[in-house]
């Protein structure tokens, strides 16, 4: 499913929007706060769902192509943290559901 | 504040983006202080005065029907109806924004009626916030903020040794977490710009990066040495110890040493090592008090 129809669907903030913003089709979600889970992953064009605000959640993105960010728990996003994903171009966006929350939601989305 | 400093001509490329680029909602309060129109204008006086505010909306559950502005609360104490209720006197039809509408039409109102702030509606007409200049000059600066850092971060590249073409080596120290995965990043930009496929750019960028992480999160620092070679990349992170005690229980997936500070950026799940080895054709780690070598081989044919 589209990113986009995925972002507004859950109200989402959006923290950075990146270039492919409207062309990147989501196939699933890897919710987890352990960066090595994500870079187990085989999955393509997934959404990374975390608690987690690190610059390492973004790096993370960066190295698996992961389709974009989702902060959950309305968590404060430091600028630094925004701004790194303005770096690297990938979509951030925030919300105030739960990871639990968001994964019931995008599971059912895609 | 007697208006917002931005004129045609004056302001910079990059404010002027920042601001084309934002909406009334990107800016606005959303949590919103109101009243009814049965509150009396000495209580509503009180709101203000404790919440530091100059204007304060009156609705009906989310519909908002007028406004009470300090002004009004000033005349009332002149004229000594400050016992009154606010639906006797407040501002009817007050002018709003429209939470989809671009900044700059945002700042044109408060240029062109001089008000302090403005309440925004939903396009179902329901009040959903309230902007004032001060809340549009402080998203501002948090933009500026991130651009200027973006801008910084550019010009801020990892410590890279060249070592001619095909060779790179990246030093790491010992608990950066600021810095630790900006040499796998380089090393992605690199091998994605050689045109490599992929599925083979993230096996080794993965590599790659648990390997420089394991350096920087469980070491006193070393090296991430990066070599191409016609069939195959080489990927060789050395450290200054302390050494792994029992390399046999450190490949088991789940065994970590991680501290809770480790875990608070997001690793320290034991899979590192273990997520080399699977991502990689040849793996090999020796280590000693002295330091770990982990020397990574992924096999490749450019341009495949």
């Amino acid at each position: 499913m589209e990113l986009s129809k995925i972002a507004e669907s859950m109200n989402c903030s959006i923290l950075n929007k990146s270039q492919n913003y409207y062309e990147i089709d989501i196939s699933g979600a890897v919710v987890t706060n352990m960066m090595s889970n994500v870079l187990a992953s085989d999955h393509d064009n997934f959404l990374l769902v975390t608690k987690l605000v690190s610059a390492q959640v973004i790096r993370t993105a960066d190295i698996v192509s992961a389709g974009a960010v989702l902060i959950t728990d309305s968590t404060d996003i430091p600028p630094e943290i925004v701004a790194l994903a303005r770096e690297f171009d990938i979509t951030l966006l925030n919300t105030v559901l739960s990871a639990t929350e968001s994964r019931k939601i995008i599971d059912k989305l895609v | 504040m007697k208006y917002i400093p931005l004129t045609a001509g004056r302001t910079s490329v990059i404010v002027s983006e920042i601001i084309l680029k934002l909406k009334v909602r990107d800016v606005m309060q959303k949590e919103l202080i109101t009243a009814t129109e049965d509150i009396s204008l000495k209580t509503i006086q009180g709101i203000m005065k404790k919440s530091g505010i100059t204007g304060l909306p009156i609705v009906t559950g989310n519909t908002i029907i007028g406004i009470i502005s300090m002004d009004d609360i000033i005349n009332a104490l002149d004229n000594r109806y400050i016992d009154e209720l606010a639906g006797q006197h407040m501002s009817v039809e007050p002018v709003t924004l429209e939470d989809d509408m671009p900044l700059t039409i945002a700042i044109s109102y408060f240029d062109k009626y001089k008000f302090g702030r403005f309440p925004v509606l939903n396009k179902n007409n329901e009040l959903v916030g309230m902007v004032s200049q001060g809340d549009i000059l402080s998203r501002l600066l948090y933009e500026i903020t991130l651009e200027v850092k973006a801008l910084e971060d550019k010009y801020e590249k990892p410590h890279e040794i060249e070592m001619g073409s095909s060779s790179k080596t990246y030093v790491l120290k010992s608990h950066d977490f600021e810095n630790a995965g900006k040499a796998s990043s380089e090393i992605k930009k690199y091998m994605k710009k050689r045109g490599i496929n992929s599925q083979l750019l993230r096996r080794i960028a993965v590599a790659s990066y648990e390997l420089e992480i394991n350096v920087v999160v469980h070491s006193m620092g070393g090296t991430l040495i990066f070599n191409t070679e016609k069939e195959y990349i080489e990927i060789i992170a050395k450290d200054n110890g302390p050494g792994i005690e029992d390399i046999d229980t450190a490949l088991k997936d789940g065994f970590t040493t991680a501290t809770d500070k480790i875990r608070a950026h997001g690793f320290g799940a034991g899979m590192g090592l273990t997520n080399v080895q699977r991502v990689t054709d040849k793996f090999e780690i020796k280590s000693s008090s002295e330091g770990t070598i982990a020397h990574a081989i992924i096999n490749i044919n450019f341009g495949s």
